[in-house]
């Protein structure tokens, strides 16, 4: 649908995502190859967390959003239509990686992109964003992980939740 | 340089970024306290994590003259591009020595090992967040965007450290600004190489001058 | 040929054609009534517009006047769906903008802030918004000669000046061929050459049927360009009519407007 095709052509025409997805590679390559018994995949997943963040707040950069709106007023259904492409452009990244990488699950890479892209949206900031969700993932996460067991239900009911939130909050909100 | 501070005061996110340094290494101390036991780095280690605070301000103070054009306001206030940035890297190193000396007290103090022989340590960390801040500050003033230079520097500063990854593979990683760096105060370190302190200082101090260096010279020649 | 592709989208046509002493080919488009009718917004304890309500008619070129801060940008925004407002209605054609399928075949809105992303190229940018309301491909090419940035369209809007980024906003809301044009301060940034071709193809759609709305606290520039004005101070409707109503027995439309707000008493804002 319109919506769909409007938001891949943003994606697609925003260098910085390419540069994204081209260093997680390089770098899941690289770790592979040289750093043997080290996984890949923690570094890797830096890479997707930056990819949501800056997908999602590019909409927010020199007033963007407001363009998409005078397009596409209906606020909840944007919001739907991006997380959906964002993890179908999110996909095929993440198979390749787990690929180079020989490990990992792909579906965790996209998850941890959408709930990324989710605290963006609400951000509307991509240093904060990148901040937050990294601080998290990497600063506070060895903490708090060890509590929760594997399985992606877990990431998956955050991805959601962050997401309703997002939406809730570009609602509300004045543009 | 005043100008500077107040500028930098009037940002919310230079706050945070404060806040984040203050807060974040009592936190680790109190969160690791009943899993790892106490040893001779205890509560420095969280501080070394706690350069997240720094790092982010010095992205900021960097990132904040390129929106919105404010790039060409100060510009007109101050001539002389490289003033501009000396009066910044200056309201970066207070700013961050501050927030770092209130920091270490503070952890050590959690942690209970605010001692009287803690003080050359101490100086290491607020001379390890100085440098760190202004390491974000000159590689952001480069790349004109805060995300790369912050994703390589968090990453780097935790658990998943490239830098330490790269001492299995050579030991000249040794000499990379965090791990040099932090021989100012970490007397553990599993990292080859025995860097006395104040080499380690030197070395980061190095990094630093030589990517202020080319952040300057970048900066005075770049169109606004 | 443009009126017939265009009669599933639009709702009903307004009663009033285009004026008749305006020389033109005849309306190849017809624009419906903007209309604003008691809109009341606050933030937090300061009210912001009070009881605005005014009507914007095809044919003309109406004209929102009034000093910076006084509610020109957030009538505006609540008429395109971007802010909420807590009383009132804003209608296009007698529906509210959010309930129009395809909006950018309706009304085209150039605001203020550029509403584009540095990094993009200018063509990628109309790329999207064109995708984004299923208009053809050849759309782009088309807006982007129309406002004279063929040229410019492959390199990123980072290194537009500000005329070429206006322009650029100006041609994302003529992708659509929209029949109703609200303009927030249209000739900001722009050169004298750019204003007079802003006025002289503003002045054309109407005289082609489109309704045009333009807000601006520029009067000499104003009351060259508009066939009706509204002034607002302070959040509230204080004049509404035809140019020479609204000036009155004044010299000038700068005139009417201080003597209307007593301005000149405030000094600059």
């Amino acid at each position: 649908m319109n919506t769909a095709r409007a938001e891949l052509l943003k994606l697609a025409s925003l260098p910085a995502l390419a540069l994204t997805v081209g260093l997680t590679w390089g770098l899941t390559a690289l770790l592979a190859l040289v750093a043997d018994g080290a996984d890949p995949i923690p570094y890797a997943r830096a890479g997707f967390l930056v990819l949501g963040v800056l997908a999602a707040s590019s909409e927010y950069e020199g007033g963007q959003l407001r363009s998409t709106l005078l397009g596409t007023p209906g606020r909840a259904r944007l919001q739907v239509v991006k997380a959906l492409v964002l993890a179908l452009v999110a996909t095929p990244v993440a198979v390749v990686t787990v690929l180079i990488a020989d490990t990992g699950d792909a579906a965790y890479l996209v998850l941890v992109t959408l709930l990324a892209g989710a605290v963006a949206t609400v951000l509307r900031h991509a240093v904060a964003g990148v901040v937050v969700v990294l601080g998290y993932y990497y600063v506070l996460g060895p903490f708090v992980r060890d509590r929760f067991d594997d399985g992606l239900w877990l990431p998956a009911a955050w991805a959601l939740a962050a997401w309703c939130a997002a939406t809730a909050a570009v609602v509300r909100r004045d543009a | 340089m005043r100008t500077e501070l107040l500028k930098l005061a009037g940002l919310p996110s230079a706050w945070v970024a404060a806040a984040l340094g203050l807060l974040i290494p009592p936190l680790l101390v109190t969160l690791n306290a009943r899993a790892v036991p106490a040893g001779t780095d205890t509560g420095f280690v969280e501080l070394t994590v706690g350069v997240l605070g720094p790092l982010v301000l010095g992205t900021i103070a960097a990132g904040s003259e390129y929106r919105g054009g404010q790039l060409r306001t100060s510009l007109v206030c101050v001539p002389s591009r490289l003033r501009l940035l000396a009066a910044k890297t200056g309201a970066v190193t207070l700013t961050v020595a501050v927030t770092a000396a209130l920091s270490a007290v503070l952890t050590l103090g959690v942690a209970g090992v605010l001692t009287g022989g803690a003080g050359p340590r101490i100086a290491g960390v607020v001379v390890y967040w100085v440098l760190g801040g202004l390491l974000a500050y000159g590689i952001t003033l480069l790349t004109r965007s805060g995300v790369l230079p912050l994703t390589v520097l968090i990453v780097n500063t935790t658990a998943v450290s490239f830098s330490y990854l790269l001492t299995k593979v050579t030991p000249l990683a040794a000499y990379l600004p965090d791990l040099a760096g932090a021989r100012m105060y970490l007397h553990d370190m599993d990292t080859p190489g025995d860097l006395a302190p104040v080499t380690g200082g030197l070395v980061m101090a190095a990094w630093v001058a030589a990517v202020l260096g080319v952040a300057g010279y970048v900066f005075h020649r770049r169109d606004a | 040929m443009r009126a017939a592709r265009r009669a599933s989208d639009q709702g009903p046509r307004s009663r009033t054609g285009p004026r008749s002493d305006v020389a033109g080919p005849g309306p190849a488009l017809t624009g419906g009534v903007i209309t604003i009718e008691h809109v009341s917004k606050r933030r937090g304890r300061t009210t912001i517009l009070s009881d605005v309500g005014f009507a914007a008619r095809p044919g003309r070129v109406t004209g929102f006047l009034g000093p910076n801060g006084a509610g020109k940008s957030s009538t505006l925004r609540i008429l395109l769906g971007l802010d909420r407002a807590q009383r009132g209605t804003a209608l296009v054609a007698g529906r509210p903008f959010a309930a129009w399928r395809r909006p950018l075949t309706v009304v085209g809105a150039l605001l203020d802030e550029g509403g584009a992303h540095r990094a993009r190229t200018g063509r990628a940018h109309l790329r999207w918004i064109a995708a984004s309301n299923g208009l053809a491909r050849s759309r782009v090419d088309e807006v982007l000669d129309l406002v004279g940035l063929g040229d410019a369209a492959g390199r990123r809007i980072g290194s537009y000046s500000l005329g070429m980024g206006r322009r650029l906003g100006l041609a994302a809301a003529l992708l659509g061929d929209p029949a109703v044009l609200v303009l927030d301060e249209p000739v900001n940034g722009l050169d004298a050459g750019g204003i007079r071709w802003m006025r002289e193809f503003l002045r054309r759609r109407a005289a082609d049927g489109a309704t045009v709305l333009l807000s601006s606290h520029l009067m000499g520039e104003l009351a060259e360009t508009v066939d009706d004005v509204v002034v607002i101070d302070r959040g509230r409707i204080i004049a509404d009519g035809t140019l020479s109503e609204v000036t009155g027995a004044h010299p000038s439309l700068e005139d009417a407007y201080f003597a209307l707000t007593e301005a000149g008493t405030r000094g600059p804002r």
